[in-house]
């Protein structure tokens, strides 16, 4: 127990960012935190909230009220499931602690329970807030007694770990099949695809929504049809568990419910003496494709480039080698028409090429205005998931000092930084929106105006990222996930996105609602907002941007 | 030239880690630095470098300020830092590019220093291959010839011998002593005392911050006679 208790406490320490020393980036870090607090966290939990709400309400007549919270917790732990893979396999196979860990006098079971718990710490804290706004939004329909509000508490904190266990236990089981290939590189290429997989079936399974409204959803609940809560119930009993104890205030459902996880706990645990050491020996950091090619022929490649050019080709390099950074940071750009897919789905607004067409050939202002907005909104929030240019410096970790003291001024680095942030997303967006321009017959200007905005867009995103990651960088990590999960400037940048989203792009469309402003204007508007935003964003660069590098310390 | 003035460095503004530092590394020379662990040694290198700024005190690379004209300064240094563990997914051609074009070194002149370097640590094999599949020591020679590849005048070398097979630290003392004896200025912190004995033309000795010997080592057994270098030193830092 005390070597547990010491392992969790080493590898919960590890995942916190550093203090800022000066008054200064104190300062920073409570506005960005604030605008974190404000902007992301409380919007989306009261979102849920009032969702689970309003569901409650809806079938509390035909006695089914606890089914919506059911499938938002099902929700919730399928999504835990899909993104805990990759986490999971990452902290039980790749973090580079192991190595230290494997001649220590630990069992298995130890080294497994200890990296669970920092995992479950490190990836629950969004899942917390929701699954406590949907209690929230539950209790406060149904109107619970105060002794389901109590029972409900161990859930809130508890509701992730069987979908992490999962997790955990099917990392396990395939890397203990997968002697032959012991390359961590290419087991974690293995478990992203993994991942992908699992996002592509939970997108294409959405199928099943396209055409449910809440009354047909009512309908279908009262007829006595619940194949769903069936199946999923089976895959996650700890949820209808969860559920009785608080809608009921059912002490023996509590009890089920602790004695579940604890069961699926134990299960894990199990399997790891039986299985951890043989999968987690032997994996080696090299990937056997090496080149052999003869050193004169190495020289003759061996060219002088712009330091500039050399530094982003280290950049790219460096992003597209590593596994995590690649589908993290790259792949991701590429993928955005899947999930494009999935809100049409569930939106259930049917698409044809032919009415999109013929719409904007008569200058429709819905789709013209949807065309404004929607490529500002996506190249902003394009360019913030990926985390490229607010993990730039932070990617550095260790190496930090390379950025100090080699003869490239801090401006030309973050100018390579902020560029490897640019091309990518901008890349991604354009090799999915031109083609879509060119089948919807777009006019040539158009298209040109479309480009010139995203890449506004785009620009801002990648400097407001790289700013917001030199104010306090996260230099100290113990694998490349770490560096981007753990890493806050990810969560503020993708805060300062989403807020810009809301201001610009849902603003421009009240705004466009509600008064007589054109078209033409609104592109005006919105070339006006980016220019000013990016003249900032520069500005604050050139300025305290640097500084903050001048003055940042190694890790 | 090195030329280190009056320097001071505190860390979180409790912890000095430097304390008022005067040295100068003139050219031709080879200066050893040496101090028990924690003693500054890598503090002090890395504000020669540009990487940690000093509070108080000016450094001076070949006359260029490093806080002033840190550009002008960085170009004329060669770095190791204590760990050779960088950029592992770049192969080691990649490596050597990147250092080169980021000191500007011509091609020409890259590709004859990048095959004397391979030759001279036994490198060729490897260059093409990432360097996360190097060894410890495979990775610290390639660091040593990535570091040298622009010619610096200035040579900054953060316990470079570490990890080094004998072949290769045997060829980069007879480069320290080569680069010296051409009219440079060699700095390199070492623990292994017989190394400054042999290689150092002065050496300096400090602890929590502050320099307990700088000289020659003629002088520092003239004030210690009957005593070796190593009891010296531990004569030394154990008054301390």
């Amino acid at each position: 127990m005390n070597s547990y208790l010491t392992l969790t406490k080493t590898f919960i320490a590890a995942i916190g960012m550093s203090r800022p020393q000066d008054k200064r980036r104190k300062v920073m870090i409570a506005i960005l935190s604030l605008f974190a607090v404000f902007g992301i966290l409380l919007p989306v939990s009261v979102g849920v909230g009032v969702l689970v709400n309003l569901m409650t309400n809806t079938l509390l007549p035909i006695g089914c009220e606890a089914l919506g919270i059911q499938l938002m917790f099902h929700v919730i732990c399928l999504f835990t499931l899909v993104f805990g893979i990759n986490v999971i396999f990452n902290e039980f196979y790749f973090s580079n602690d192991i190595e230290f860990l494997l001649p220590w006098p630990l069992k298995a079971y130890q080294i497994i329970a200890s990296k669970f718990t920092a995992a479950f710490i490190n990836e629950n804290m969004m899942q917390f807030f929701l699954v406590l706004s949907c209690i929230i939004g539950f209790g406060t329909g149904a109107k619970i007694s105060l002794a389901s509000w109590l029972m409900s508490i161990i859930g809130i904190i508890t509701l992730p770990v069987i979908p992490l266990a999962y997790c955990g236990v099917l990392s396990m089981l395939l890397m203990a099949f997968t002697k032959l290939i012991k390359s961590k590189d290419v087991i974690q290429k293995i478990s992203v695809g993994l991942m992908f997989i699992m996002v592509v079936v939970l997108v294409g399974s959405i199928g099943f929504l396209q055409n449910m409204d809440i009354d047909s959803y009512v309908a279908t609940l009262a007829s006595g049809d619940q194949t769903f809560f069936n199946v999923m119930n089976y895959i996650f009993p700890n949820v209808p568990l969860f559920v009785k104890t608080f809608h009921e205030g059912s002490i023996t459902a509590l009890i089920g419910y602790i004695a579940v996880n604890a069961l699926v706990i134990a299960i894990m645990l199990f399997l790891s003496e039986k299985l951890y050491f043989k999968g987690v020996i032997g994996l080696t950091s090299s990937d056997s494709k090496a080149g052999r090619q003869d050193l004169d022929k190495l020289l003759a490649k061996s060219i002088q480039r712009k330091p500039f050019v050399s530094y982003l080709l280290k950049e790219v390099r460096l992003l597209v080698r590593t596994p995590v950074y690649f589908t993290n940071c790259i792949a991701i750009n590429f993928l955005w028409p899947i999930f494009a897919y999935a809100m049409i789905k569930i939106s259930g607004y049917k698409v044809s090429v032919a009415r999109l067409t013929h719409y904007y050939a008569h200058r429709d202002l819905r789709i013209l205005l949807f065309f404004h907005l929607g490529i500002v909104g996506l190249s902003v929030v394009m360019a913030a998931i990926n985390s490229l240019s607010s993990n730039a410096i932070s990617r550095e970790g260790k190496h930090f000092s390379f950025m100090k003291y080699i003869p490239v001024d801090y401006f030309t680095q973050w100018h390579v930084k902020a560029f490897v942030g640019i091309i990518f997303p901008f890349t991604g967006i354009m090799v999915f929106f031109l083609p879509v321009c060119i089948l919807l017959k777009i006019p040539l200007l158009h298209i040109l105006f479309y480009i010139f905005l995203s890449l506004l867009a785009v620009f801002f995103i990648s400097y407001m990222g790289v700013y917001i990651d030199s104010i306090q960088p996260k230099l100290i990590w113990d694998d490349e996930m770490s560096s981007l999960r753990e890493n806050y400037n990810t969560f503020f940048a993708m805060a300062i996105s989403i807020g810009f989203v809301l201001v610009v792009c849902v603003g421009g469309f009240f705004l466009f609602c509600n008064t007589k402003i054109s078209i033409a204007f609104v592109g005006f508007l919105l070339t006006v907002i980016l220019l000013i935003a990016n003249i900032v964003v520069l500005s604050l660069t050139s300025h305290s941007g640097v500084r903050n590098i001048q003055e940042q310390e190694e890790a | 030239m090195i030329q280190i003035k009056n320097v001071t460095k505190t860390y979180n503004g409790t912890v000095r880690a430097v304390d008022d530092l005067t040295l100068t590394v003139n050219n031709g020379e080879i200066v050893g630095f040496i101090g028990p662990n924690g003693a500054g040694k890598t503090t002090t290198l890395k504000m020669m470098t540009g990487i940690l700024k000093p509070d108080t005190g000016t450094i001076l690379i070949n006359d260029y300020d490093m806080q002033h004209d840190a550009l002008k300064a960085k170009q004329a240094i060669g770095y190791i830092a204590d760990s050779p563990d960088m950029f592992l997914r770049l192969k080691g051609i990649e490596f050597m590019n990147l250092i080169s074009d980021i000191y500007k070194v011509p091609t020409e002149v890259r590709r004859e220093r990048i095959k004397t370097f391979a030759m001279r640590f036994d490198l060729s094999e490897v260059l093409d291959k990432p360097m996360q599949s190097y060894s410890h020591g495979m990775r610290q020679k390639m660091m040593v010839a990535a570091a040298l590849v622009h010619d610096p005048a200035v040579w900054i070398l953060d316990e470079p011998l570490t990890g080094l097979d004998p072949k290769s630290a045997y060829t980069l003392k007879n480069m320290m002593r080569e680069h010296a004896d051409a009219g440079n200025s060699v700095l390199f912190s070492t623990h292994v005392l017989e190394v400054a004995e042999k290689l150092c033309d002065k050496v300096i000795i400090i602890n929590h911050g502050q320099t307990l010997f700088y000289g020659t080592l003629d002088e520092l057994t003239a004030k210690y006679p009957d005593m070796d270098l190593e009891k010296i030193f531990l004569e030394m830092t154990a008054h301390e």
